[in-house]
């Protein structure tokens, strides 16, 4: 049950998008096409659970007991700079269509705050190992849902009037503020 | 090949590097880092603890898992910091029981629910309303605010708990 | 004067945060109230300045293949040594920003100015390059804080990190007429998008002008 909670809360309650305002770049970069929402948002699911993990062992495993805490932030972005680029090197090679859709915005995973956030916050919040698996793909899902709801939106956002200064991004962003008006209204849930 | 060698070389160095100068602030830094932690502590205890100035911090079993740290204040009693989950965020805050089972203070050090409604945990108005209160008595919620009150009073509760193991 | 207008022009149309978009996250996230602003502001322009001086210092000896790699441990050396740094002399600061500080690494200004300017130009030019968008992006933290706080709470005030004693505090709207969903969530977006949006009715009409001067 505490599990169950943890990762509803995850997903909808503390939305890492809408509360914690993470992950802004591909949400106004990538979310104009459905498709490419979401590749990017499985993109960040992989990549987030596995440098989850990955860190968690560093940190508790290596850093700990040689008493390097303070390392945590290097080493933290840099296993996650590999990852991505072991995630790239795979859809190129297996997927090159979702290569090209994703563009530029497939290294940028590595600036993702979403991905140094959810490895940084399992640590502080001193979460177990069940605790930590099911938050790192709690989180991640949560962005995903986010940005495939916002495509869908973003869609039909074209095609419509809007004035002249709100085109584009600032138009974007009262959707994700109305967005977070509705995510925000779960509060009490649980 | 060669190539492969001076670009790993070349990172291990500057990783070696910043490893060194981390070290150094880490060095510098974590004594100063300790002593804050301590007299934050320290200041929340002997707003809580008036009389006294003897704290040292206690190990104790917690079943509810809200309990952080446990101080005991030599002859006067026991403050404990807590840490349960208010509306949408934690709410930490230090009760103090003294030897008779009152609640002689409680400093509300963070809460993140909504300003106005869940933030009234840590006015004066609710702290009143608690201190000088039997750790056992019936505490009143405030309205509009019903989670997050009735948060700080479960960690009241699991505070009172542990210090009814310590006996 | 001429010169400060101009200043004034290129930071509101070349602006980091409302017009390209660039460290917006923790920018949405902070902004809660001016002291939180100025706290992250001046942790930004700190490692900002100096990042981009030992990137200008080192770029002539950084292999091409791996300078993104070596950028970010620089970075993140940097941002480490000032949460350090601020744990141990403001931890009023490190209570009110949390992970916001470490989280510094991933702000697009700091790796993009890496890339496009300090790996390019000199160490004086990097520098200069530095401070200067990070003024940019504090300025913009603090209209934003602004502008949250006053609605929001009613009130404007600045506390002196290090002491945490207060330096000033106006009340400017009587509590019952205040706003608070704009410290939350919602206010964020909606007060950097009304922000954006007048910077880029700005833009349109300057661009405007031009036209009908051609």
């Amino acid at each position: 049950m505490e599990l169950f909670s943890l990762f509803f809360g995850a997903v909808v309650i503390n939305n890492v998008v809408l509360t914690k305002f993470l992950g802004m770049c591909p949400l106004l970069g990538v979310s104009r096409k459905t498709s490419s929402a979401i590749g990017m948002g499985a993109a960040v699911v992989f990549v987030i659970f596995g440098s989850s993990v990955f860190t968690y062992a560093l940190y508790y495993q290596v850093l700990v007991p040689l008493n390097l805490q303070y390392m945590d932030l290097i080493t933290f972005i840099l296993v996650i700079a590999a990852f991505v680029q072991f995630v790239e090197l795979i859809l190129k090679k297996y997927s090159p269509v979702l290569y090209k859709a994703l563009g530029i915005y497939l290294p940028l995973i590595t600036t993702n705050c979403v991905v140094l956030y959810v490895t940084l916050f399992n640590i502080t919040e001193g979460f177990t190992f069940v605790e930590m698996i099911v938050y790192s793909l709690a989180a991640p899902i949560g962005f995903m849902l986010v940005l495939y709801i916002f495509s869908t939106i973003r869609e039909r956002l074209d095609l419509a009037d809007v004035p002249a200064a709100f085109k584009g991004n600032p138009i974007a962003l009262i959707v994700a503020a109305l967005m977070a008006a509705v995510f925000t209204s779960f509060v009490g849930l649980i | 090949m060669k190539k492969i060698i001076h670009l790993t070389v070349f990172l291990a160095l500057v990783s070696a590097l910043a490893g060194g100068i981390l070290g150094y602030v880490n060095a510098l830094t974590s004594p100063i880092i300790e002593e804050q932690k301590i007299a934050a502590v320290k200041a929340s205890l002997q707003a809580i603890f008036t009389g006294t100035n003897d704290f040292k911090e206690i190990s104790f079993e917690d079943a509810s898992g809200d309990v952080i740290n446990a101080y005991e204040a030599v002859g006067a009693g026991y403050a404990f910091n807590v840490e349960v989950q208010g509306y949408k965020d934690v709410i930490r805050f230090i009760v103090g029981i003294d030897n008779s089972g009152k609640i002689v203070g409680l400093e509300v050090n963070y809460v993140n629910d909504t300003p106005g409604l869940g933030s009234k945990v840590a006015e004066p108005e609710f702290i009143n309303s608690i201190v000088g209160k039997q750790v056992d008595a019936s505490l009143d919620v405030i309205s509009g605010a019903t989670i997050s009150s009735n948060a700080v009073m479960k960690g009241i509760d699991s505070a009172a708990a542990v210090l009814g193991t310590l006996k | 004067m001429k010169s400060v207008l101009n200043y004034g022009m290129s930071l509101l149309k070349e602006n980091p945060v409302f017009g390209l978009y660039l460290g917006i996250c923790s920018t949405l996230a902070i902004t809660i109230n001016l002291n939180n602003a100025l706290g992250m502001g001046l942790s930004v322009i700190i490692i900002l300045t100096i990042s981009n001086v030992v990137i200008s210092a080192i770029r002539k000896i950084t292999p091409d293949e791996i300078r993104i790699p070596v950028y970010i441990v620089v970075i993140a050396t940097l941002v480490k040594a000032i949460e350090l740094l601020i744990r141990a002399y403001a931890p009023a600061i490190d209570q009110a920003l949390g992970i916001f500080i470490p989280l510094i690494v991933v702000n697009c200004i700091i790796l993009g100015r890496a890339e496009a300017f300090a790996s390019k130009n000199g160490v004086v030019a990097s520098a200069l390059d530095g401070l200067n968008m990070g003024v940019a992006y504090t300025l913009s933290l603090v209209a934003m804080s602004l502008v949250r706080q006053i609605l929001a709470t009613g009130i404007v005030d600045l506390s002196n990190p290090f002491t945490n004693t207060e330096i000033f505090s106006i009340t400017l709207i009587p509590s019952q007429y205040t706003i608070p969903i704009f410290s939350g969530a919602i206010g964020a977006f909606l007060t950097f998008a009304l922000l954006a949006a007048g910077i880029s009715a700005i833009k349109n009409a300057e661009e405007k002008k031009l036209k009908g001067a051609k």
